[in-house]
């Protein structure tokens, strides 16, 4: 019985003289004033891109080839000019910025969501109105 | 560098300091972890944790417990068997990411990143350390944490079955099988040859 425990005796010697060496566990680090600075703007400029997101805006003012849904259902006749940004998408609750393309089929325009780059830009997923602005 | 004493701890000692600390939340408390903290390191180095890792590992528990310690129930075990139990999943959390981390720095080192092995430098020749590393490498992880808990635990088979999900008969014959390769082990290669027939 003796000899069967010498292994679990040496295995506690060995235990025991790591655990004595083990370093204590550091308390834990305080974050710096510089940190929870950072921590603190990261969340205000959240914060506030999220509201300016959220918060409906009223449309701007009419120009020559700009055009509100409302406007293009009610006037048909001026249909706006091809790449003129116009204002024909709301998007929970804001107008969307879109420009004017043709379309694949013959007798459309297409509005799509505008886009930084106006070489890219395509038409998926967009609104599709008979020319002349009319749905 | 700062080294961990060990107080002498008993069992009963645990349970009323855990009461009493479920209690009042505060000295109490970290008289608690304070207590429990050595038998934890041990049960910790016994399971095979990396020597880098226990402090960690043991402090991770060390919270959890903390966090939980209102949903002790004394009466559905000792305080040991709920700590124990903790620690125990943790051990098994810790080498499951292991195993996933040395793939990622298997896959680092193909494509010749540096990749740094992380140790304490004072414990990295420690005799005691490759002894423990050898007798634990004997054997398998049931075997492992059975002897952890049983033995250096200081639990009894009842408690370390309800921990590790076996039976109390089931701990006490892998415990046999557990001190019977310990002891071919520490014998060297001539006493386990001398062992078998």
């Amino acid at each position: 019985m003796n000899d069967e425990r010498d292994g679990i005796e040496m295995l506690r010697k060995a235990i025991d003289d790591v655990a004595e060496r083990l370093p204590a566990p550091s308390p834990g680090r305080r974050a710096s004033a510089v940190s929870r600075a950072v921590v603190a703007a990261c969340v205000i400029a959240a914060a506030a891109v999220a509201t300016y997101r959220l918060v409906p805006r009223p449309a701007g003012p009419a120009t020559p080839g700009a055009a509100t849904m409302a406007a293009a259902a009610a006037t048909p006749a001026a249909p706006p000019s091809l790449g003129v940004e116009v204002k024909l998408l709301r998007v929970r609750g804001r107008d969307v910025g879109a420009r004017v393309f043709v379309a694949a089929r013959a007798g459309t325009v297409v509005v799509a969501p505008a886009i930084e780059r106006k070489e890219v830009a395509r038409p998926v997923g967009a609104v599709v109105l008979p020319e002349g602005g009319v749905r | 560098m700062d080294v961990v004493r060990e107080a002498v701890v008993t069992s009963q000692d645990l349970a009323r300091l855990a009461l009493a600390a479920r209690a009042s939340r505060g000295a109490e408390e970290e008289r608690l972890w304070q207590a429990a903290r050595p038998r934890l390191v041990r049960i910790a180095l016994a399971l095979g944790v990396p020597v880098a890792d226990v402090p960690d590992l043991v402090q991770d528990a060390l919270f959890a417990a903390h966090r939980a310690l209102r949903r002790f129930d004394p009466g559905a075990g000792s305080f040991e068997g709920w700590i124990g139990t903790i620690l125990v999943r943790r051990a098994r959390n810790l080498a499951r990411s292991r195993r996933r981390r040395r793939r990622f720095l298997d896959a680092l080192r193909t494509i010749g990143l540096p990749t740094a092995a992380r140790s304490v430098p004072a414990l990295d020749r420690l005799e005691a350390r490759l002894v423990i590393e050898r007798l634990l490498g004997c054997l398998s992880v049931s075997q492992r944490e059975v002897v952890a808990l049983y033995e250096f635990g200081e639990m009894d088979a009842a408690e370390a079955a309800r921990v590790l999900g076996i039976t109390a008969a089931g701990v006490r014959s892998i415990a046999r099988d557990a001190r019977r390769r310990l002891a071919e082990e520490a014998r060297g290669p001539a006493g386990a040859a001398k062992e078998k027939p």
